[in-house]
This record gives structure tokens, C-alpha cells and sequence, in this order.
């Protein structure tokens, strides 16, 4: 007997996969934004001014001087601060991409793959969890650039036409930041294929791939791309778009096709 | 006869070996089914198959009258040998999922039989001893009401009172329009709950038919006959 073809609205339950992967980073990841900022905004009140209301960007100080103390803590919170920015964006990555090997292919798998959703849904769930925590992490840079400065705003200064550059970086940044995660999703789902020799495959998987990639990118025309000037971030983009899409739909089939708890 | 499983020369092959060996079979409607044999005689696999968690090497298998899928998935319930409860959530966060994805959850069903059990919704899961776990489990699965509930190894790594506990929510959950399929090798523990018995051995089904009918033809408990049949 068939199944009786009914048209299946994949939205209500794309969004209940959505909701609970929001909810599983969100404990992790929202502190970490919420101290990004206040370490932004901490910097920020202590960059010193100069004479003339500029801000003054030397953090060079001497020990056991009381002179340049307001410069030196000001460079000293702006190191964390770039270094909170990066970690929150190793973190970001490593919850998104663990939380696929657990929720799919490790024992919460019997959980998530014996509820009424599929593959497709499954997957279609986390990338908007991952689209969203981009714009969420790109919004938090952007609001806490403003606090590094919020002494002088004027040093943020934008050019005529900078709409164009903006909505292409964000463009960029997503594309390549999903396609990055379609990557790892992939290799993962390569590496779950082999019973005994997963970390071996994974590897081997990153190779091929990676070569893959690049003779790819290499098929493109770099000279043309490089000529692109104001545009160049949103052939970039499309670029991240058709490997996301490539990585994505790899990855699904073999979650559909050869998908083996065992 | 309505069935709510069915499977057509199904086979399942890994690797290095053959989990299901072109095996036909019919579940009736209405019965508490004992899935009946040794460690590595293919039950789990078979559950599974039905569960959507694995995908058949050739064959066919059918839940209530669906292939596996979503479609079936949202009908019939299924609870694995294993824990696979997270460690981020509440019980009470478990409950509300299962709410929101299964229409057929019911959730004064399981607050009710969380309460009889003395757990807190707010427990977090990762703080449950694992017996306890595997009693949120259970009573995650039968608080769907649902025509089909399969159980793979229910009693399997619990001790005897949450055994007599575990039957007891089996039995007083099962609706006479619903089927309850139990994969288990301690026949005597569910033999008085059972009253259809499948017996699978190497990948095959050697026996399947009601437990009175073959009490009666064989002259002894299911129990003895399993120990007769599986002897080493």
C-alpha cells in the first residue's frame, strides 16, 4: 500500500524544530553576546579623549606610573573584548554543529527522528536557527562597535553609496557562515556512514571536500570577480549560496537515503 | 483481521551481517503482542525498521497501513532500548515538546503519572538516575493515545518493582482499540500481559499466533516453550 499523496505544509513543523534549537543555543549563546556588549561598553567609557573631543586611540601606559592608566585599561578591555568576539563565534559554531551530531545522529536521534518531521524539516529547521543567530551575532558587532565609540561617534563615518557595501557584507557573511556549517553538517554525516572508522572518514571527507571546493572557486573568474569592485559581496554571496546549497543537499539525501541508527 | 503491522519478505542487512532474513508478518489489532527472542535475533531491528529509524535493504514494511514516515510517525508511538532523553531540558520542557509535535499527546496523562511517580516537572533530565529516565520514557510514550505503541526492551535494564511498575502503566494505559508490541527476552515477567507472541531466531520468524492457541497445542507455558526453542 502507498502512502496517499496529501500536500504536506512543511512550515509549522519547520518552525517547532527551529523553536527548540533557539531554545537549546540560546542558553549558551545569549550570555556570551550580552558580555560581548558590556565588555564593548566598559572600553568604550574608558578610551580617553584628547584636547580636541578626538578619541585617543594610543593604549600605550607604563607600569607602576600613574600616567596613561585610563589608556592602558582601555587597551586592556579592548583585548578582551576582541578576544570575547572570537571565542563567541568558535562557541557559536561548536553548539550549532554539536547539537546536529547529538540531535541527529547520536542518541538523541531516537528522540528527534521518532517525531512526526522530516529530513528535510529537520534541516530546513536548523538553518534558519543558523541564518538567525548570524543576524542576531552581525547586529551585536555592529551595536557594539557603536559602544567601543561611544565617547566620539563621529569616528564612525560612513561614505556615500555604503548601503551597498553593508547589505552585500551581510549578504557575504551569511552565506559563507551557513555554507561553513552546511560543511560540518556534511562531514558529519559523511563520518556517520562508517561504524568503525568514523574519525578517519570525517577526515578524509574534509580533504576531498575541501579540493572540491577550491577547484570550484577555481572555475570561477577570479579576474572578473576582482573587478567587481562595489558588487563583489554579493557574487561572494551567491558563491556561499550554491556550496551551502550543494552541502546541504548532500547532506539531506544521505540523512534520507543511508541514515542507520544503530 | 485488521493488522497494524505488516511486513512483506522484509530483509535488513548491515555490514558484516543479516539482521532480518525476508521475514512476512501480520500484528492483529486489539493485542498486547510479545516480541519474543534472543540477544541478536533481529527485534530491535525490526522495531526500528518500523519506527522510520532504519531503512530497509529490500521488502516492505507498513504502520497502520502507512510506510514509515512522518505520516506514521504522528500515529504510532515508539520507544527505543536506549535513553535518549538530553540533558538541557526540564521534565516539564519534555512534556511541552512532545506536546507540540504529537496531536495525539496527552498531557494531563503524563503530568498525572508524573506525579504518581514523585517527579518534578522542574527537574532537570540530566539529574534523573537512569531508571528514572526510562520511566519519563515510558510514560512520555504511552501518554499518546495512540493504535500503535511499540516498546523495545521496556524492562530490559530496570529492577523488579519498576518492572511491575513499567507493565502496570503498560496495561492500564492499552485500549482495546490500540496494540502494544513488547520486544523483551524475560518472557516471564510479561508472559501474563501477552495474549499474541511473534518469535524471531537468527533473523527469522519461527512462531507467531495467540498465546492461548499455542499454550493449548503445545501443552506449556510460552515462557517453557521459548526456553525449549532458544535452548543452546
Amino acid at each position: 500500500m502507498e502512502n496517499k499523496k496529501t500536500i504536506r505544509n512543511p512550515f509549522p513543523w519547520i518552525g517547532k524544530v527551529f523553536k527548540y534549537e533557539m531554545k537549546h543555543s540560546v542558553r549558551i549563546l545569549l550570555p556570551v553576546l550580552v558580555a560581548i556588549l558590556a565588555i564593548a561598553l566598559i572600553a568604550g567609557c574608558f578610551i580617553p579623549l584628547d584636547n580636541e573631543g578626538q578619541l585617543d586611540l594610543d593604549f600605550s601606559f607604563t607600569i607602576g606610573s600613574d600616567e596613561n592608566v585610563m589608556n592602558g585599561l582601555a587597551g586592556f578591555f579592548l583585548m578582551i573584548y576582541w578576544i570575547l568576539v572570537v571565542v563567541s563565534a568558535v562557541v557559536t559554531i561548536s553548539v550549532i554543529t554539536k547539537r546536529f551530531k547529538n540531535g541527529l545522529l547520536g542518541d538523541e536521534a531516537y528522540l528527534n527522528l521518532s517525531l512526526p518531521v522530516t529530513i528535510g524539516e529537520h534541516l530546513w529547521g536548523r538553518i534558519c536557527t543558523v541564518v538567525v543567530w548570524d543576524l542576531i551575532y552581525t547586529a551585536v558587532m555592529f551595536i557594539s562597535f557603536i559602544l567601543v565609540f561611544i565617547k566620539n561617534l563621529s569616528f564612525i563615518n560612513f561614505d556615500g553609496g555604503w548601503q551597498v557595501w553593508f547589505f552585500g557584507f551581510i549578504l557575504f557573511d551569511m552565506a559563507w557562515s551557513l555554507c561553513l556549517i552546511l560543511f560540518i553538517y556534511l562531514v558529519n554525516a559523511l563520518g556517520h556512514l562508517s561504524k568503525k572508522h568514523r574519525t578517519l572518514v570525517k577526515l578524509a571527507s574534509i580533504i576531498i571536500l575541501l579540493g572540491f571546493t577550491s577547484r570550484l572557486m577555481g572555475m570561477i573568474n577570479i579576474g572578473y570577480l576582482n573587478n567587481a569592485s562595489e558588487t563583489i559581496f554579493y557574487w561572494n554571496a551567491l558563491i556561499g549560496v550554491i556550496l551551502s546549497a550543494i552541502y546541504g543537499t548532500v547532506t539531506y539525501f544521505i540523512l534520507k537515503l543511508k541514515l542507520n541508527l544503530e | 483481521m485488521e493488522t497494524v503491522l505488516e511486513c512483506k519478505d522484509l530483509t535488513k542487512k548491515y555490514i558484516t551481517k543479516t539482521a532480518l532474513k525476508g521475514i512476512d508478518l501480520s500484528v492483529p489489532k486489539g493485542a498486547i503482542v510479545g516480541l519474543l527472542g534472543p540477544n541478536g535475533s533481529g527485534k530491535t531491528t525490526l522495531l526500528k525498521l518500523a519506527a522510520g529509524l532504519l531503512k530497509p535493504t529490500s521488502g516492505e514494511i507498513l504502520v497502520c497501513g502507512l510506510k514509515p514516515g512522518a505520516e506514521s510517525k504522528e500515529i504510532a508511538a515508539y520507544q527505543p532500548d536506549r535513553v535518549y532523553l538530553n540533558d538541557w531540558m526540564t521534565v516539564n520542557d519534555l512534556v511541552q515538546m512532545m506536546a507540540d509535535f504529537y496531536k495525539n499527546f496527552n498531557k494531563d496523562k503524563a503530568y498525572e503519572m508524573l506525579k504518581n511517580l514523585k517527579i518534578e516537572k522542574g527537574e532537570k533530565l540530566k539529574s534523573l538516575s537512569k531508571g528514572t529516565k526510562e520511566k519519563v520514557q515510558l510514560i512520555l510514550t504511552m501518554s499518546r493515545e495512540a493504535p500503535l505503541y511499540m516498546l523495545d526492551e521496556p524492562i530490559g535494564g530496570v529492577d523488579p518493582a519498576a518492572r511491575d511498575y513499567i507493565l502496570n502503566t503498560i496495561i492500564s494505559n492499552y485500549s482495546e482499540n490500540s496494540t502494544v508490541i513488547i520486544s523483551t527476552h524475560l518472557i516471564s515477567d510479561i508472559e501474563s500481559v501477552l495474549n499474541y507472541v511473534l518469535f524471531l531466531k537468527e533473523g527469522n520468524i519461527i512462531r507467531q499466533g495467540d498465546v492461548e492457541s499455542i499454550r493449548e497445542e503445545k501443552g506449556m507455558s510460552i515462557d517453557q516453550l521459548f526456553r525449549e526453542e532458544f535452548r543452546c
